[in-house]
């Protein structure tokens, strides 16, 4: 009898070491865009921050780089997503630590380091404002999936810029790792960069 | 429980064969044979084989064009759940490869100009799309001819590479891409519910053709 | 979950997600928008124009916050129509812009996209349209006195039939 009661006793020992131990590790973590198990390093960035400095990705090594293309001409998309990242970050408490929100000018005439400065770290002062020549960023939003164009318009604005939505995270080991499509709530967000941070 | 079970056991007695996400493919705006503005965002939500030459470039892109078309006269055979298989020849010579050039060299290859469409990307950026984009390379040689490595790049909905074949193609080929555009297929047929952690399951586990 | 966006929707993200335009009709003089509208209040245009302008009322309304020399900033609002008549509305225009224009995102696949609306925004009777982030908006182009959070912004609002209404917009970070 205490024989059957110590089988019993290990099968369900083992069973909760499966169900708390080894599943949760076994079963993926599902991401909330699509994932890219790229084999090589994310493409090169080099352009100049809001801060007038030169940047690189190698500047972030050891951190999680959440890349955004829009520009600060852009009153409403732009903010909302810069608004859900620094959402996203807030969720994250302190895994956000290692977390690097950059965004990527895709409208070069107007946005000097000096209007970036006014408008990126509005959201978080740990953003980081990217802009270049137009061939410079034309070249980086390229190999990064984003296209963008120029369009004329009537009244004020003189022109907009149309532009890929979505946003792309690079992993802490430099590798392109995952885009997000545009909607993407901040605690999805949140989620995936807990992931890709932890 | 029985859902994860049930995964693991999918992805162990039977894997899954899915197709390595191998890197974004490069956003463009280039100008096809009609004139039209063809952009990365308008190929969202389909699959595209891409292939790249240049009209000059007389016999040497034979072999590439033979196998778009050979896959295009396929195309029946894979069934894509609803998404379209679209192929786009890149010139890299964008300053000889104006539309009507393309025009005409779209009808001597028997592109159909819908289905399989030509484009030339702006000069200033075709080394970023061709060369770093696509990873297809290419060089100027005299008398305005290319010594090039031509590649086909499989890109699906999601604008994620899913495929490259850079060697020189032979006609057997087509029954190689016909292959993997069905495992693409079967991936978008049955990217919903349970089958979805099986399939993310497959690429954890890598299980690749 | 791969992507939201494809194949499920290749073609246009829903517009509820959006917010694009969300037109509640039906809701009479009941402001069904505006239950925490809070700062915002309705003022006629001239005496002479208040009844008229009574049938047009604007709830909500908010604005975000962008220090001065900004390029741009976007204001939101819902705008009911209570009365038997369409109405348009024109012009806006923001105390402290350069410039104010009535502008409108959409996203075809997922590409932004931003067009001036030079022909204004038509309100049906019975219908509440509520201007919101991913959709239409008053674009605020020159941020000339700076607007920060906790401010009150100040909107006057042209329309063929109602003529002249103020509002008062709250500057804060989301809606």
């Amino acid at each position: 009898m205490t024989k059957i009661a110590g089988w019993v006793l290990v099968i369900v020992g083992l069973a909760a070491i499966a169900w708390f131990g080894v599943l949760p590790r076994v079963r993926p973590h599902i991401f909330h865009g699509t994932v890219i198990q790229s084999s090589t390093a994310a493409p090169a960035v080099d352009l100049i921050s809001h801060e007038g400095e030169r940047v690189s990705l190698e500047d972030f090594e050891g951190e999680v780089v959440v890349i955004y293309f829009g520009y600060t001409f852009c009153p409403d998309v732009c903010p909302a997503t810069l608004a859900d990242l620094d959402e996203a970050l807030e969720l994250m408490g302190d895994g956000a630590e290692d977390v690097r929100v950059i965004m990527v000018s895709v409208d070069p005439e107007r946005d000097t380091p000096e209007v970036l400065a006014r408008y990126v770290p509005a959201f978080n002062d740990d953003f980081v404002g990217l802009t270049g020549t137009r061939q410079e960023v034309a070249q980086l939003a390229t190999v990064y999936g984003v296209y963008f164009e120029k369009r004329d318009v009537e009244g004020a604005a003189g022109y907009l810029v149309d532009h890929t939505a979505s946003f792309l995270v690079v992993d802490k080991s430099g590798f392109l790792k995952l885009v997000l499509p545009f909607g993407t709530s901040p605690e999805d967000i949140a989620d995936d960069l807990a992931y890709l941070a932890g | 429980m029985l859902l994860l079970l049930g995964v693991m056991a999918f992805t162990i007695f039977e894997p899954i064969q899915v197709l390595p996400r191998i890197r974004l493919a490069p956003g463009y705006a280039m100008t096809d044979q009609t004139g039209a503005r063809l952009t990365s965002e308008d190929m969202r939500g389909q699959i595209t084989l891409y292939s790249f030459g240049y009209t000059h470039c007389g016999e040497a892109c034979d072999a590439v064009n033979a196998t778009m078309a050979g896959v295009a006269e396929r195309r029946d055979e894979v069934d894509l759940g609803g998404a379209e298989l679209r192929f786009v020849t890149v010139s890299f010579d964008p300053e000889r490869d104006t539309a009507p050039a393309l025009a005409a060299y779209a009808s001597q290859i028997g592109a159909d100009g819908d289905m399989w469409r030509l484009a030339a990307p702006a000069p200033d950026l075709t080394k970023a799309i061709v060369g770093s984009g696509f990873r297809t390379w290419y060089e100027p040689r005299e008398a305005g001819s290319f010594a090039f490595d031509p590649t086909l790049v499989l890109v699906d909905g999601w604008g994620v590479v899913r495929g490259e074949y850079r060697y020189q193609t032979v006609a057997s080929d087509v029954d190689k891409l016909i292959r993997h555009i069905d495992i693409l297929g079967e991936e978008i047929r049955n990217s919903h519910g349970a089958a979805t952690v099986a399939y993310e399951a497959a690429h954890f586990f890598l299980c690749y053709p | 979950m791969i992507s939201p966006t494809w194949p499920a929707e290749r073609h246009r993200i829903p517009a509820a997600l959006l917010a694009i335009v969300l037109v509640v009709t039906a809701c009479g003089g009941d402001d069904a928008a505006g239950a925490d509208a809070g700062p915002t209040r309705e003022v006629g245009g001239t005496d002479d124009e208040s009844a008229a302008a009574a049938t047009i009322s604007v709830t909500d309304a908010w604005m975000r916050p962008a220090p001065a020399g900004s390029a741009t900033t976007a204001l939101y609002m819902a705008i009911s129509n209570d009365g038997d008549d369409i109405d348009v509305l024109r012009t806006a225009t923001i105390k402290g812009c350069a410039m104010t224009e009535l502008h409108m995102t959409t996203m075809e696949d997922d590409v932004m996209t931003m067009s001036p609306l030079p022909d204004g925004i038509t309100v049906t009777p019975d219908t509440t349209i509520v201007l919101g982030p991913g959709g239409i908006h008053v674009m605020c182009i020159g941020v000339e006195t700076g607007f920060t959070e906790g401010d009150r912004a100040t909107l006057e609002l042209g329309f063929d039939g109602a003529g002249a209404v103020v509002v008062e917009a709250q500057v804060r970070r989301d809606g």
